[in-house]
Order: C-alpha cells, then sequence, then structure tokens
C-alpha cells in the first residue's frame, strides 16, 4: 500500500505501508531494503525515524513486525536499547572441505595449498553461518594456443603462451590461488599430443610454479582415458584437482586419482539429477565423496547462467538440510565460457553504445564469475587476470564485515 | 524417513527366547540386519518375556550396545524401567512413550529434558485413543505446551496420532492424516510425527502392502518417521520414494541407494 500525501514525506519512494496496528506509529519499508521507517501519525511536528535492519526483510517475517512496533514504541517514548533479534536460519547439514595442493609436509612440492568449501550456510552468508574459505580463483592456461582466446584474454598472456612454465609463473605474479592446466592439445582434432607429451607439460609447469594445480582433460572419453592417467601419474603426490569424470566415463580418472592422491571433478551437464548420480557411482568405485568437487558444467551470464545457477542454489539447499551426495564444493570454468558471448566478443565498430571492449570482456566475465559465487561456486577458473581481479574484490565486498 | 526398528521387541518369537536364554547373538543379530537394512534408530522393548522387566530391559540395552551406536528407543509403560534404562544408554535415546495425560507429561518430560532424550509423545489420555483427528489435535497442543513449558526442545518432540488396525478402526486410518496436518501447524518449528505404523495391519493378512500404502499416505500428510520393519524392503522402498515424491530428496537414479548409503 501506497503513503498517502497527507501522511508524511516517503511517498512516491517506492516504500510500502506496514500494518503494526499501533495507534500512534505509521511504519514504513523500502522496498526489500534494509531500512524502515516509521512516522507519527499525529501531532504537529512530525517525527521520521530510520530504524536499522541487520539483513534483508521480508514483510512476511513476524519477527520483523514486532521488531519494528517494539523499536518505533522505544523510541518516541525515549528509550534506544532495542538489541535487534537473532534470527539466524541454521541448518543440519554442512558442505565438505576440500583441499587442492601438498606442500612438501605433506609429500608434495607445492608453495601453498588451496581450501574450499565448509560452509554450514548459504553462499557467503558470514553474517549467520560459518564461511571458513573465501572463493577461490583459478586461472587457465593451456598447452593448445590461444588461438581461440578473446583478443581481452589473450592480451595479458601472449608473450608466454607459447611457454607453459613461464605462463604458470605468470599466473603466480597475478596473484591467483591456484593454476588450471587446459590439455587442449590431446584433442584428436587439435594435434592430439599423446599422454607423455601432456604429462611433461604438467611437470614443467609443477617445476616453475609453487601454485596448486588443476589438471582439465579434453572431454572425449578415449583421449581423456589415454592421457589424464599419465599427467595423474606425473604429478603424484601433489594433490591436484583433476577433471573430469562423467556419468558414462569415471572409472579410469577414479582410479587414477586415487592411486595418486588427487582429487576429482565430476561433471554434470546442467543436472542436479546427474550431478547426484556421477557423485554416488565414483563412490560405488571406492572414491571417497568428500574429495569430490562438482562441475555442474558453466553458463556465461547470457548464455544459459541462469540454468546452472538454479542447479547450485538446489544443490546447496539439498546439502544444507543433509545429502551427503550434494555436499561437494562447486567449481566453475569460466573464462571460457564467458569468452563465448556476443557481449564480451563484439568489437566496438559493431556496437559502439557497449564501449571499448577492453573494459566490456573482463566486466563480463566477472560479472559471470560474481553471479556463480553468489549461487554456491567455491573454485572459479577464469582466464583474464583483470576479470579475476575485479570478481574477487566484489567477492569480498559482498561478505559482511564481522 | 526417521526409521525405528521395531523387531527388537520380546513379542517376538526369536527376541523373547535371546532374552529367556540371555542369548545375545540373537538380539545382536536382529539389531544387525535392521540397520544393514535403514534403521536410524532400535526400537527396544522386552514384550513378554519370562523374568523382571527390568533385569531383561538393561540385558537388552547392553547387548544391543555391543554392536551398535544408534540411538536406543526405550519401549516400555514402567516409568522406573524407563528411567533407570536411559541411564544405561551411551547415546541420547528416545522414550516411548508417554501419553498425553497431565499427570504422564509432568513426568516424562522432565525425565527426557534431565537425560537429553527425545520424546514420543501418543494422543492418548484417559478415555484412550480418540475416534476423530479434534480430540488427536487437542491433546497434540497439550503436549507441545507441556514440552514448552518444562523446556523440552520441540524438534526433540515426537508425537504419535496413534494408528489402530484398519480391520476394526476403519475410520482411523484417515483422522490419523487429518490430524498430521492440523498438527503441523501448531508451531515453528513444528514437532515432529511418528507412527507405529505395523499396528495399522494387525491381524490383516496383506500386511506388509498394508503398510507400505499407508506409509506413503501418511508421508504424504507430514509423517516424518515410523516404528516398523526395516528388514520389509517393498515397505522401506515405498517410504523412501514417497519422500522423494515429497521433494525431501533430490532424484538420482539410484536414489533408493544412495538414500541407504548416505544416511
Amino acid at each position: 500500500m501506497k503513503q498517502s500525501q497527507k501522511s508524511g514525506s516517503l511517498s512516491g519512494s517506492g516504500s510500502e505501508k506496514i500494518v503494526l496496528g499501533h495507534e500512534k506509529l505509521d511504519v514504513y519499508r523500502l522496498a526489500r531494503g534494509y531500512v524502515a521507517w516509521a512516522f507519527e501519525k499525529s501531532g504537529k511536528a512530525q517525527r521520521t525515524i530510520p530504524i536499522p535492519i541487520s539483513r534483508p526483510i521480508y514483510r512476511e517475517q513476524t519477527w520483523f513486525t514486532e521488531y519494528l512496533l517494539k523499536y518505533s514504541v522505544n523510541f518516541f517514548s525515549g528509550r534506544e536499547d532495542m538489541a535487534i533479534p537473532d534470527v539466524k536460519e541454521k541448518f543440519s547439514g554442512c558442505m565438505n572441505t576440500v583441499t587442492i595442493g601438498a606442500t612438501s609436509e605433506n609429500g608434495g612440492t607445492r608453495g601453498k595449498t588451496i581450501s574450499i568449501g565448509g560452509e554450514n550456510g548459504l553462499p557467503l552468508a558470514n553474517w549467520e553461518s560459518d564461511v571458513p574459505n573465501p572463493p577461490a580463483f583459478a586461472l587457465e592456461i593451456t598447452n593448445g594456443g590461444i588461438d581461440g582466446w578473446l583478443p581481452e584474454e589473450a592480451r595479458h598472456v601472449e608473450d608466454v603462451a607459447d611457454d607453459i612454465g613461464k605462463w604458470a609463473a605468470k599466473c603466480e605474479e597475478w596473484g591467483a590461488d591456484a593454476v588450471c592446466l587446459k590439455l587442449d592439445a590431446a584433442h584428436p582434432d587439435d594435434g592430439a599430443r599423446s599422454g607423455e607429451e601432456c604429462a611433461g607439460d604438467v611437470k614443467k609447469v609443477l617445476e616453475s610454479c609453487g601454485l596448486p594445480l588443476i589438471i582439465w582433460g579434453v572431454d572425449v572419453a578415449e583421449t581423456d582415458d589415454s592421457v589424464l592417467p599419465k599427467c595423474s601419474q606425473a604429478a603424484a603426490g601433489e594433490n591436484c584437482l583433476i577433471g573430469s569424470a562423467k556419468e558414462k566415463d569415471y572409472r579410469t580418472l577414479a582410479a587414477s586419482c586415487l592411486a595418486d592422491g588427487h582429487k576429482i571433478v565430476a561433471e554434470s551437464p546442467s543436472d542436479i539429477n546427474l550431478a547426484k548420480q556421477v557423485n554416488i557411482l565414483l563412490q560405488d568405485v571406492g572414491y571417497p565423496l568428500e574429495n569430490i568437487v562438482i562441475h555442474p558444467t558453466t553458463g556465461a551470464l547470457g548464455f544459459g547462467m541462469i540454468y546452472i545457477y538454479s542447479v547450485m542454489e538446489r544443490a546447496r539447499n539439498a546439502a544444507l538440510n543433509g545429502d551427503k551426495l550434494l555436499q561437494q564444493p562447486v567449481a566453475v570454468y569460466i573464462g571460457e565460457q564467458a569468452g563465448r558471448v556476443k557481449e564480451a566478443k563484439a568489437g566496438e565498430d559493431e556496437y559502439p553504445q557497449w564501449g571499448p571492449r577492453e573494459v566490456r570482456a573482463p566486466l563480463w566475465e566477472a560479472a559471470t564469475a560474481i553471479g556463480l559465487i553468489e549461487a554456491g561456486a567455491g573454485l572459479c577458473v577464469m582466464r583474464n587476470p583483470d576479470a579475476m581481479k575485479q570478481a574477487r574484490e566484489a567477492a569480498e565486498r559482498l561478505t559482511v564485515t564481522q | 524417513m526417521f526409521v525405528i526398528g521395531e523387531r527388537i521387541n520380546g513379542m517376538f518369537s526369536d527376541v523373547k527366547k535371546g532374552i529367556e536364554n540371555h542369548d545375545k547373538s540373537i538380539v545382536q543379530e536382529v539389531a544387525h540386519r535392521q540397520i544393514k537394512c535403514g534403521a536410524d534408530a532400535l526400537d527396544i522393548n522386552v514384550g513378554t518375556a519370562r523374568g523382571k522387566a527390568m533385569d531383561n530391559m538393561l540385558w537388552l540395552i547392553e547387548s544391543v550396545q555391543e554392536v551398535t551406536d544408534l540411538p536406543l528407543c526405550i519401549d516400555t509403560t514402567k516409568f522406573d524401567v524407563m528411567g533407570e534404562a536411559l541411564k544405561a544408554c551411551k547415546q541420547p535415546a528416545i522414550i516411548n512413550s508417554s501419553k498425553s495425560t497431565e499427570e504422564e507429561l509432568d513426568r516424562y518430560v522432565p525425565l527426557a529434558v534431565e537425560n537429553n532424550a527425545q520424546l514420543i509423545a501418543l494422543t492418548i489420555d484417559k478415555s484412550g485413543v480418540p475416534s476423530n483427528a479434534e480430540n488427536r489435535v487437542a491433546m497434540g497442543a497439550t503436549i507441545v505446551t507441556k514440552a514448552m513449558e518444562y523446556g523440552l526442545e520441540i524438534p526433540d518432540l515426537y508425537i504419535d496420532p496413534v494408528i489402530l488396525p484398519v480391520n476394526v478402526a476403519p475410520k482411523q486410518p484417515v483422522a490419523v492424516m487429518e490430524t498430521l496436518r492440523q498438527l503441523a501447524v501448531l508451531s515453528d518449528p513444528p514437532p515432529k510425527f511418528i507412527l507405529g505404523l505395523s499396528n495399522v495391519s494387525q491381524s490383516c493378512k496383506l500386511r506388509s502392502l498394508i503398510n507400505s500404502t499407508y506409509l506413503v499416505m501418511a508421508i504424504s500428510a507430514g509423517l516424518d518417521g515410523a516404528i516398523m520393519d526395516p528388514t520389509d524392503r517393498q515397505l522401506m522402498e515405498a517410504g523412501i520414494t514417497a519422500e522423494l515424491l515429497m521433494e525431501k530428496q533430490i532424484y538420482c537414479d539410484d536414489y533408493i541407494s544412495a538414500y541407504l548409503g548416505n544416511r
């Protein structure tokens, strides 16, 4: 209900009247906002007070109306000692914590490790739950060349793209939490680089940078089954994250990861039922659920992000309510996908009103990352170091400082 | 679905024999079988076995606790036996049960709070089991009020709206479902709801079919768990599937084993 002209100064501001049944006070809140306002109904000098609210509020929540009423009454009677009621949401379940990388203490050679997951509440909701690990960011490197990369993505890496070791070292310089080696060169249409050669690339990356390593195959079952085990072996003991296991192709990778001590990516194309099924298949072959990271595949903003978002949302809710087969943290593969969207790709000559591409492209990648972090992503694989920086800063801003 | 396995009960001849001969292996075997099939807790009832109820109860608890850490559901009408049994339980136990008369609730609710136990309260008073939903709901309200009065956390409270055999009380299954629907809005968070399920098919011929059909119907009305026979596979699978269809579980092709393997 909109406030009428005669009763106050908030008309037209989009605020809603809240019915409190109090004879002297009218209370309004800004639509879905953090602030509410109370008015004295009568009297010549109308006083207006802002009412602090700790979190977004919805009218149907009864604590809120009670709180507003008590606060307003206390205020107008000269008291301001109302404490904001504790309305924290609690869940019975908790996300698993997955650590990637092994330092010398744990038999590896990494300079650091990263942990993802471990939350016992909704994404970033650190005002009511534990968020032990902020979202982690990995930068993607590939042994297949950067011909398919957007100019804005390629610009940063042109000097190092033909030397996988130097490129990996650069990622460390840019502040990535991990480096993700994509084995594009192994693709049968793209050179069919052998398992031994790819294993050589893995070793080079491990030698030249101290970041935890993610190794990602090419999504061709026969290739992945022959190449990934070699790469897994070459990185034995380094506690890498290797992707990806799928419903029709999981046994070989699961066996390799078990034997060489790696974490595994369980992939399912935008399908929560399959995500659960792949996890149970991995469990059936003896791979521990707590070492799995879910990859629900990735859709960029403007390219199906909503499907991934809702899968992640449902999975998190089920996990928090105790579903052990969905308590795995989620990784998303953003850089590659964001680069497929017209808004990130098109040049200024084509769409002058969209502004310069060098600003737009990283923004698009960062916006995609932030959207998926809000849905619960624990690990974002990105391409553009500028976009990574923007996304990390935005994620920090989204977390309430305690 | 919270499944309390009903098989460790002296009314069953194997368990009765185990109690009377002090043969732990029989009782432990029954415990094992129920756990394997998906029990979340085990009901312990000495039934009509020879000997003192107190001694038999403590012996049963000791025998079962040797093989499992699952919570035990102490099933006795004797208050002194209940008190001693709760002390003997290593894990927080479940009291089965209190009637909803004030005298009983005034004894059992504090007993639950003292022992950090959960409580099953039946909608039965001095005049017995109500014939309709209204009186059950009224008793449910008494139970919740008493729980709040003595500080029993509402999620630790189970209300059992008491199902009677369908062959002698044909209107009861519907009345119980109506009770479940109405009691769900009684408090926030609501208490949990449980049924001594097998009673619905007492002395009937197609017991398993009646049990599993009614379990599904009751789950759709808001039932959270049942005291039942988890070794009845059709029954377990029907319950798991009903919860899936109530969106309490996310589907995957192997949802039955997903449920059983990851509770």
